[in-house]
């Protein structure tokens, strides 16, 4: 069995134990969120699916078996409700690009980049940037997406995310790098068009 | 584009994100900047793969929480439907399906008086004709076999024997 306290936890809660089930909740509700929002560009969707996740824990909490780390599991559910959703086609994914998030009145956090001081002037480009790059990262194959995100946002290993999306070591590596290839592709494309 | 330029680019994203060994990483930086157009795709992969992770972070919205937990209460109470479910399916019958429950419950218990009856009066058999329906076989080729000197068969040819005297008498 895995040394890992979420998989004691989820443990916990297969035997019964509610307040085990609350804590996974809110160790994983910000990430699982984050994942998915930058998967589907929606906040809504991605608020929607994100509880679909713990809900499937909730509910399948009898089917677990502690083989793996537990953030693995449920990233597995998540990836392929993620999947799923989008075969269906029962949510049109769209991306959400703006600064503001009317509905709720708070600010998307830009993450802090402490490598060089930027003027208005930059900081427009890079905003500008930014809009391109999730476009480009939605017009990925979803597998490829998901890969990306893992890699990138989480910082996960190769071999995690294989785990995650059930492929090899090397097969990661690949669809990595021919995504990133890709999305240097789709930029450019979208440059000589604008 | 020449073999150089072919196997650079090959090795772009591996060189950006400082996978490759000292001796690749120092002759990619020198083709780089002997080559302009290599320089120029890896200055476009660059701008891309920096703007990645400028993604925004978002925080749930204020009722993500209260919608979460309605959703699990929701579920705690399909559950506890679904608990009873068999029970109430069966009250349900006898109440609106009467007289049908009754026939049957009715039929029900004949048959198992009738099975019963069967098991009890179920006529055993002694160990003689045990044997002979053990050897059921041979007993139909019960005429051959005694008029043939087949000695391997003697104790069972008597057994036979004595269970046909017992027949006719």
């Amino acid at each position: 069995m895995v040394h890992d306290p979420d998989v004691q936890l989820m443990l916990r809660f297969q035997r019964g134990d509610e307040a085990a089930f609350r804590q996974l909740y809110e160790k994983y509700k910000i990430p699982l969120l984050n994942f998915i929002f930058r998967y589907c560009q929606d906040r809504r969707i991605a608020e929607e699916l994100s509880q679909d996740v713990f809900l499937r824990v909730y509910t399948k909490a009898g089917s677990y078996r502690p083989d793996a780390m537990f953030s693995t599991w449920l990233y597995r559910i998540a990836i392929n409700i993620c999947l799923n959703e989008l075969r269906s086609g029962k949510y049109r994914f769209e991306y959400e690009l703006k600064t503001v998030d009317a509905d709720h009145g708070d600010k998307f956090i830009e993450a802090p980049d402490h490598t060089r001081s930027i003027n208005a002037e930059d900081k427009l480009d890079e905003e500008e940037r930014g809009k391109r790059v999730r476009h480009a990262l939605a017009a990925l194959p979803p597998k490829h997406r998901v890969a990306l995100i893992c890699s990138v946002y989480e910082q996960l290993p190769y071999k995690e995310i294989g785990r995650r999306i059930g492929c090899s070591e090397a097969a990661v590596k690949s669809i990595i790098h021919r995504s990133k290839l890709a999305l240097r592709d789709l930029l450019r494309k979208r440059k000589l068009y604008e | 584009m020449n073999k150089s330029c072919k196997k650079c680019r090959a090795d772009l994203v591996a060189y950006y994100d400082r996978e490759l060994s000292a001796k690749r990483m120092r002759e990619i930086a020198d083709h780089i900047a002997a080559c302009p157009t290599c320089a120029d795709e890896f200055s476009v992969l660059q701008e891309t793969l920096s703007a990645v992770p400028a993604f925004p972070e978002i925080q749930p919205s204020a009722d993500y929480d209260r919608t979460f937990w309605e959703k699990i209460r929701a579920v705690r109470a399909t559950r506890e439907q679904h608990r009873w479910w068999g029970v109430r399916a069966v009250l349900s019958l006898i109440r609106f399906q009467r007289p049908v429950f009754i026939a049957a419950a009715g039929v029900c218990v004949c048959l198992c008086f009738a099975a019963l009856f069967a098991v009890r009066h179920q006529r055993q058999l002694d160990p003689e004709e045990r044997a002979v329906a053990q050897q059921l076989d041979l007993f139909a080729h019960y005429d051959i076999i005694r008029q043939s000197d087949a000695l391997e068969h003697f104790e069972l040819i008597r057994v036979l024997d004595a269970f046909v005297e017992d027949d006719t008498k």
